[in-house]
């Protein structure tokens, strides 16, 4: 029987000031607004990946909501365990942020800190270019976005079938 | 030394792009740069035109390592120009949050960024394997850090509570004793910080070098004062321009500056130069256990005066939170009576000197500013130590020299300095 138990830490990513790669911070906002079980905590994290490793202690699942350029239709969603994310990280990369998430992510599992279950959920953004609104395409996403956030942070601990296993590459 | 050329590209990953370029024919340094090939941004031009009460908003975004650093050397120049003095409890909060800062600031970089160097791991997160405990220490002292400029600042880098004339929101009393116990139950991860710095130790290497800090009569400066030099003499804030002479070369978009000598540096090193006397005793005694002592021209060991002043920014808080606490917190309001005038605004940031300068008219709008920023003001002494530094590596491998220029580099934490693990170096 699945468990009951345990913090959800839900982090909003990204840069709201380039469209679409605030869609992390757009959904965390739109959650902030909505009645929520105690055990559910929000967290902006912007674009500092490293604060997040001080944001980890007596979390069991960490729901990352951001921007992920999947290749696919703007607005398209993926819920993906970090793990599946970690084996197709690029071996080069970069963040104008000092640690890119992944990376910290890393750090985190180096550290043992990071939570038993840890996963992202990525939306593929339509435009990155300066200006504070999101693209129409990714205003339209915005809904199905918070509802994939919210089932992932809301699934039983534990439990065998995770929402997201099926939503993974859909 | 045979002939080689070093050259890396974009010692960079924050602020901005640095390249270190050094050419060395028959054991003989022909070429040595430090080149900053990023583009102009133009906040001054920005800024002109705009209310005063938007100077510190607007600036902020110069940095987002020193956002609160900007916002008080903005709101101190604007202060000073439009002739507003603020009130104890106003200049208690300031100092309180920009020693937050200072804790943000020199945490992520001697731990994150020297320490992986210094302990031989490429980045962080092999020192994470290798050092759990340490890494463990930064993300706890990091963490109080951003936690601390929330509750003063309103958030955790731009900061919005404090405005020109005041703050706009006061933390409790009850909060201000939370932030004190969690500084409390954090001493021992300083302590903890000084011994690793003191295990690991830094290159040797001194250059002669002039050193300027803020100073004030009573206390270590951070907000305000009169510029002192390592050569001697006070220079007051509103004559900064004939202290700080600013220059450029053809090879660099960024500015530089002199003031005695042909360089000078600003940061950590330069205060404790400049102020040690004034240190806490646990700074005072980190200094001791660290070997630190003025006046220090080895650059490398900026990063240990940055783990001095971690021990000053705590106990200091301590102090003013004690202080706040017997005062009690009074709602002041931040209304200001708007003259015109010319004000000079300059505070310590973690990388030194921060100076603003604002041009106020009769209506409060900004009609001239400038701004001289400490990364500018360390470029040509960054230069002159690396001329120093190549010859003083004979025997070395090309590998080795580069890695000491760029640890070299390190230790000044331009504000580039996220970039500096990951590299594209390239040998002719």
């Amino acid at each position: 029987m699945a468990e009951t138990q345990g913090t959800v830490l839900i982090a909003g990513l990204g840069n709201e000031a380039l469209r679409d790669e605030g869609i992390g911070i757009h959904v965390l906002r739109a959650l902030a607004g909505r009645p929520l079980p105690p055990h559910i905590r929000l967290w902006e994290g912007a674009t500092d990946g490293l604060a997040l490793l001080g944001r980890l202690e007596g979390v069991r699942r960490l729901v990352l909501v951001d921007a992920m350029d999947m290749r696919r239709p703007a607005g398209a969603l993926a819920v993906t365990p970090w793990e599946q994310l970690q084996r197709r990280r690029p071996a080069e990369r970069t963040s104008l942020h000092g640690i890119g998430i992944l990376d910290a992510l890393e750090l985190a599992s180096t550290l043992e800190l990071l939570p038993a279950e840890a996963l992202i959920v990525g939306v593929q953004p339509g435009e990155i270019a300066p200006g504070l609104d999101l693209s129409p395409a990714l205003a339209r996403a915005l809904p199905a976005a918070v509802q994939a956030t919210l089932n992932a942070a809301l699934a039983p601990f534990g439990a065998e079938e995770k929402p997201w296993r099926s939503v993974a590459g859909s | 030394m045979t002939s080689f050329d070093v050259n890396v590209h974009y010692v960079t990953r924050v602020e901005g792009h640095g390249n270190l370029q050094a050419k060395v024919r028959d054991g003989r340094l022909e070429e040595c740069r430090w080149e900053i090939p990023e583009a102009p941004r133009f906040f001054e031009s920005m800024i002109r035109g705009r209310a005063y009460y938007d100077a510190p908003f607007v600036t902020s975004r110069i940095c987002g390592i020193c956002s609160i650093g900007h916002t008080f050397a903005a709101i101190q120049g604007i202060e000073n120009a439009i002739g507003f003095t603020p009130s104890e409890q106003t200049m208690l909060l300031r100092q309180l949050l920009i020693h937050g800062e200072t804790m943000q600031s020199h945490i992520l970089h001697a731990y994150y960024l020297v320490a992986p160097d210094l302990v031989g791991a490429p980045s962080v997160v092999p020192l994470a394997s290798s050092h759990r405990e340490v890494v463990l220490c930064a993300i706890r002292l990091h963490r109080l850090a951003n936690e601390w400029c929330d509750l003063i600042g309103g958030r955790t880098t731009h900061p919005i509570s404090p405005v020109v004339g005041g703050w706009t929101h006061l933390p409790s009393a009850e909060a201000l004793k939370g932030l004190r116990e969690r500084i409390v139950s954090e001493l021992p991860d300083v302590q903890a910080t000084v011994e690793l710095f003191k295990a690991v130790g830094v290159p040797q290497f001194e250059r002669p070098t002039e050193y300027l800090a803020l100073k004030l009569p009573h206390e270590y400066a951070w907000y305000g004062g009169e510029i002192a030099s390592t050569d001697g003499g006070l220079t007051p804030l509103p004559d900064y321009k004939q202290k700080v002479k600013e220059f450029i070369v053809p090879y660099s978009t960024a500015k530089r500056a002199r003031a005695n000598r042909t360089s000078y540096a600003v940061g950590a090193l330069a205060r404790v130069n400049v102020n040690y006397d004034q240190l806490t005793p646990l700074a005072r005694q980190a200094a001791e256990t660290l070997g630190l002592k003025p006046i220090c021209c080895n650059p490398y060991m900026n990063t240990v005066a940055q783990v001095v002043e971690v021990a000053h920014a705590m106990e200091d808080a301590l102090r003013i939170i004690d202080e706040l606490l017997a005062r009690g917190i009074h709602e002041e309001g931040y209304a200001v009576t708007v003259r015109p005038g010319r004000g000079v605004g300059a505070v310590e940031v973690p990388r030194g000197t921060l100076y603003h300068e604002y041009t106020v008219d009769e209506q409060g709008r900004i009609t001239d500013a400038n701004f001289v920023i400490p990364t500018n003001q360390n470029h040509q002494n960054i230069e002159e130590d690396l001329q120093a530094l190549v010859p003083s590596l004979e025997g070395k491998s090309t590998e080795e020299i580069t890695l000491a220029m760029e640890m070299l580099v390190r230790a000044y934490d331009p504000c580039i300095s996220c970039s500096t693990h990951l590299l594209d170096v390239e040998f002719i």
